[in-house]
């Protein structure tokens, strides 16, 4: 077994246990632990480069190494790389540094697992890895709301934790395996119909609670306001993505059979996860809410292409899901800039914010109408690529609800836009952020233009690791 | 100057200058208003030099520059013009660089206000040049976000509420236009955004209805046509003077213009077919924009209707599907960009001195300011038609282009459209004597006449009304080439062919 293709893995996950080890033998602060996990990510980084197009099945086929892995696990690090870069000031003096870090590197392994897994005991050990630190950082603050969203959060995903493993444990029974080459070829023979329909739907709601899906949702709110922002922030890319990589693999390419069955529950899903998720955040008056409920909406972006299903529809997702990720990070980290996580967030904190700091007003302007699909920003090519594969492939229906879903989310995003720049500031003084925090954002701004404006190469990576679909495993 | 891009020179000069304002420190008030000034001056220079090298006899696309990479999707910057194209481009850079002297004393945050006037310029040049689905929709949408601030940090009383109105009213709009072009791409063999590979494919007549319908829903809300134009009156009320200019002078020329540069060549039958059902709403559009105009007291609000009324003969020329309504639309497009842009300017310069726009508290203009009050009343007669200036010929052109339509309908509709005209001189009229005749009021005693600067950006409008009105030749010898190709081209494929 070739070692070397589970590097990255391995150096998260070691690191992960160092940040932990560290911070309980030097209890003082600060241990800048932040600096070490940007060195391990930039390393995890590196060695998933270095195997970037290589494919192969590793412990007897659980675990797959090929395109669409070995992109998906670089956007996460470079996600997390951003993520880091934001926290690390605010961090430093924090009593939970090391808890922090440790726990973001754990849920990164697990979504990073998720996306390499072939068998459905590893995506369920990927799944539990990448959602139970979640629980502790969003408590991270003490605070009522943080404490309500996490058990919220935490219960909530335990129902859907026990209904996943029931619909595990009926395709073991009827298959007599949980890996998904030898489920997708006992699909091609043989179909005991009903108990199979059954196992699939208790899958797909195990999944969509975990990347709250409407009418899977509720949680999300809660815990993304509880939250710590950049920890919200993690939460709507990193563990939501890691979870949609593992669904293209599952369903897509190993329920191919049975494709008819599971597309109406995804068109479905589909439909009112935008429709409703758009809705619910056009009455917010908290923006992380808001941006809870936007990011529930983007999840129903992102499903039409799993719906839709072609090539060229599962390129759109993964070009969406770079643009959508990073303008989503951005927009955290700009509320994160704003608030210091004193602030809830409310919309009256950013009033005047076009004058207090006007280079964050202007990135936050841009991060939400990339989130709109404005033209010439990153957000208008992910949709384009998307709603065209939908109207290609006969949804055409599909990118008209997606396309007028995009125009009611103007109407919450531009409420941001409008409050920093047309309501007068409620406090006076310049708002300071940390040189590393300005990077994170210029890195993020730079990225949601460049990809607007020379789509070209981020097409080519989309298509380069959406390039397993044809092939299926082989 | 053969190999010179000039036509990327135009489109991106406005960019350039946004950029280099960004990077002046807002303090810099003069600076930055002398970069805006040249940015949009050179570009107007380059539009020039762009009509002068111009093969006006030539009916094809000139100036062609397209990049040997695709941009990604399919996407290729792709850029030309011919003479329904170029006579917009120049509009354009001359009302920027008009609206940007208009602009010159404003004191509340001048660094966004120019930036977004001169990104705003890029949007609306790109969409003129662009021969890329894409791409023109890029430029499109490219418009929207500095519009909404130019009208909501800006504009007047309700301007937020005027500001969001516009946002979603055109985006909705041009979303579905988005999916229309997204459909020409998948439906064409070999899959292409490129304007003039798609007017050489043909298209199955029912496709062609339905991607109609959905590229009419964008364009139809930027003219805008009946039952869409709620946005028009709010939006071009609360806009400061420089953003009412740009949106009834440009803005409402790119969706008839969206008509004829893709609609007509690309989907023929589909054009064929529905040019009915456009004139209807353009005949509402003519009538209804008049009555409504002439029950405004706020005079600017009734600039704006009468903007609905006078773009109804655009739509009204080109749903008649003959060369003379074709020619007239377009040159009724740059005409009413003339005529009705200085109107919003003269209504800025009124509001600047009186401070209300209401016409019952003004009055005796002629009497305290003879050249202001001169100036209106040129305007007002070059909106009504009068014959001799350029407003006459456009919607001349249009009505006799409609007369002459196949259908015995446009006869009909054609006679009740007169009825628009006689209620625009009515209102203007009544508009002249409250405003410029009259007793003044004791409130404008102190009101000053227009100062040198003033008079220099309304002289170009005036040189040109006049020259157009007394030689229309000048334009529509650019336009008929090109018109007249596309309609034959058009007549053949659905007729005969």
């Amino acid at each position: 077994m070739r070692i070397d293709l589970i590097y990255p893995e391995i150096v998260i996950l070691s690191l992960a246990l160092l940040i932990l080890l560290i911070s309980f033998l030097r209890p003082k602060r600060p241990n800048y632990l932040g600096y070490l996990s940007l060195i391990g990510l930039i390393g995890a980084f590196l060695t998933c480069g270095k195997i970037l197009g290589e494919e192969s099945f590793l412990f007897e086929g659980m675990f797959r190494i090929d395109a669409m892995s070995s992109w998906v696990k670089m956007l996460f690090l470079v996600l997390s790389l951003l993520v880091t870069l934001a926290s690390i000031d605010f961090y430093l003096t924090h009593p939970e540094e090391g808890g922090y870090y440790a726990l973001l590197l754990f849920s990164l392994g697990g979504a990073m697992i998720m996306a390499s897994s072939t068998d459905l005991i590893t995506l369920f050990l990927g799944l539990e890895l990448s959602t139970l630190p979640c629980f502790i950082l969003v408590s991270l603050r003490k605070k009522a709301k943080s404490i309500e969203g996490a058990l919220k959060y935490f219960f909530l995903a335990l129902i859907a934790t026990a209904l996943f493993v029931y619909g595990i444990s009926i395709f073991y029974g009827l298959i007599g395996s949980s890996n998904f080459l030898v489920i997708s070829n006992a699909l091609k023979t043989r179909i005991i119909y009903l108990p199979l329909v059954l196992a699939t739907i208790l899958v797909t709601v195990g999944f969509s609670f975990k990347m709250a899906l409407v009418p899977f949702h509720f949680w999300a709110p809660d815990a993304y306001e509880g939250a710590p922002t950049l920890v919200a922030a993690f939460l709507a890319v990193i563990p939501k993505c890691g979870i949609l990589i593992a669904m293209v693999r599952f369903f897509s390419l190993t329920l191919s059979q049975i494709r008819l069955d599971w597309l109406i529950l995804f068109v479905t899903l589909s439909f009112f996860t935008m429709t409703f998720g758009n809705i619910m955040a056009l009455t917010q008056d908290n923006v992380k809410r808001m941006l809870a409920y936007s990011s529930v909406a983007h999840s129903g972006y992102l499903l039409v292409g799993l719906a839709v299903g072609t090539k060229l529809a599962i390129e759109g997702m993964l070009l969406y899901l770079m643009v959508y990720t990073i303008a989503n990070l951005g927009a955290f980290s700009v509320i994160f800039a704003c608030t210091k996580e004193e602030k809830e967030g409310l919309l009256s904190d950013f009033s005047g914010m076009g004058e207090r700091a006007p280079l964050l007003s202007f990135a936050m302007t841009l991060f939400l109408l990339s989130l709109v699909g404005i033209p010439p920003l990153a957000g208008f090519m992910g949709k384009i690529h998307l709603f065209g594969a939908a109207v290609e492939a006969g949804f055409a229906w599909l990118a008209v609800v997606g396309v007028l879903n995009s125009v009611i989310s103007l109407g919450y995003y531009l409420k941001v836009v409008k409050e920093m720049y047309f309501v007068a500031a409620s406090e006076r003084g310049i708002i300071k952020i940390s040189p590393l925090l300005a990077v994170a954002l210029g890195i993020e701004v730079l990225a949601v233009l460049l990809i607007g404006i020379y789509p070209a190469p981020f097409i080519e990576l989309a298509q380069f690791s959406a390039g397993i679909l044809p092939k299926g495993f082989f | 100057m053969q190999g010179f891009p000039i036509l990327s020179f135009i489109v991106f000069t406005p960019l350039i200058g946004t950029l280099l304002i960004l990077l002046i420190p807002k303090t810099e008030k003069q600076s930055i208003k002398t970069i805006a000034l040249f940015a949009a001056a050179i570009t107007l220079l380059l539009s020039l030099m762009l009509y002068f090298q111009f093969d006006k006899s030539n009916p094809k696309i000139q100036f062609i520059e397209k990049s040997p990479f695709s941009v990604g999707l399919g996407i290729e910057y792709h850029l030309g013009v011919d003479g329904i194209s170029l006579p917009m481009i120049l509009l354009t850079a001359l009302l920027t660089l008009l609206a940007i002297g208009a602009s010159w004393n404003l004191e509340n945050r001048p660094k966004g206000f120019f930036a977004f006037l001169l990104l705003l310029e890029t949007g609306m040049l790109g969409v003129f040049a662009s021969l890329d689905l894409v791409l023109f929709y890029v430029f499109w949408e490219m418009g929207l976000v500095p519009m909404y601030f130019l009208i909501s940090i800006w504009g007047y009383e309700r301007r937020e509420y005027a500001a969001i109105k516009f946002f979603i009213y055109t985006l909705t709009g041009s979303v579905v236009m988005l999916l229309g072009i997204l459909a020409l791409y998948f439906y064409s063999s070999p899959n292409t955004f490129n304007i003039a590979t798609l007017t050489k494919s043909h298209f199955p007549p029912l496709f062609q209805e339905i991607v109609f319908i959905a590229l009419s829903f964008g364009f139809a809300i930027k003219v805008p046509l009946f039952p869409f134009h709620t946005w028009l009156p709010d939006a071009h009320v609360e806009a400061p003077t420089a953003g009412s200019v740009l949106l009834a002078g440009i803005l409402l020329k790119m969706g008839a213009y969206g008509f004829m540069r893709i609609s007509l060549p690309i989907l023929p039958h589909a054009f064929y077919k529905f040019a009915p059902l456009i004139a209807i709403p353009a005949l509402i559009n003519i009538v209804y924009g008049a009555f409504v105009a002439m029950a405004q007291t706020d005079l600017k609000k009734m600039v704006a209707y009468s903007s609905v009324s006078h773009m109804g003969f655009v739509m009204l020329g080109m749903a008649a599907l003959t060369s003379a309504g074709i020619n007239g639309a377009v040159l009724q497009m740059f005409n009413h960009g003339v005529i009705t842009g200085m109107l919003f300017l003269l209504v800025g310069l009124i509001y600047e001195r009186t401070h209300t726009r209401e016409i019952p508290k003004m009055g005796g203009l002629f009497s305290k300011v003879p050249i202001l009050a001169g100036i209106i009343s040129f305007g007002a007669f070059a909106s009504m038609g009068l014959p001799g200036l350029s407003g006459f010929t456009g919607e001349f052109l249009c009505m006799i282009g409609s007369f002459t339509g196949e259908l015995p309908m446009y006869k009909v509709i054609t006679s009740i459209a007169t009825i628009g005209l006689v209620i625009t001189a009515t209102y203007f009229l009544r508009m002249l004597q409250r405003v410029v005749l009259g007793v003044l009021p004791s409130s404008l005693e102190k009101m000053v006449d227009l100062n040198g600067r003033e008079v220099a950006y309304l002289v170009p409008l005036i040189f040109l009304i006049i020259v157009i009105g007394a030689y229309p030749a000048t334009i529509i010898n650019l336009i008929n080439p090109a018109s007249s190709m596309w309609l034959n081209i058009m007549k053949t494929r659905v007729l005969g062919g």
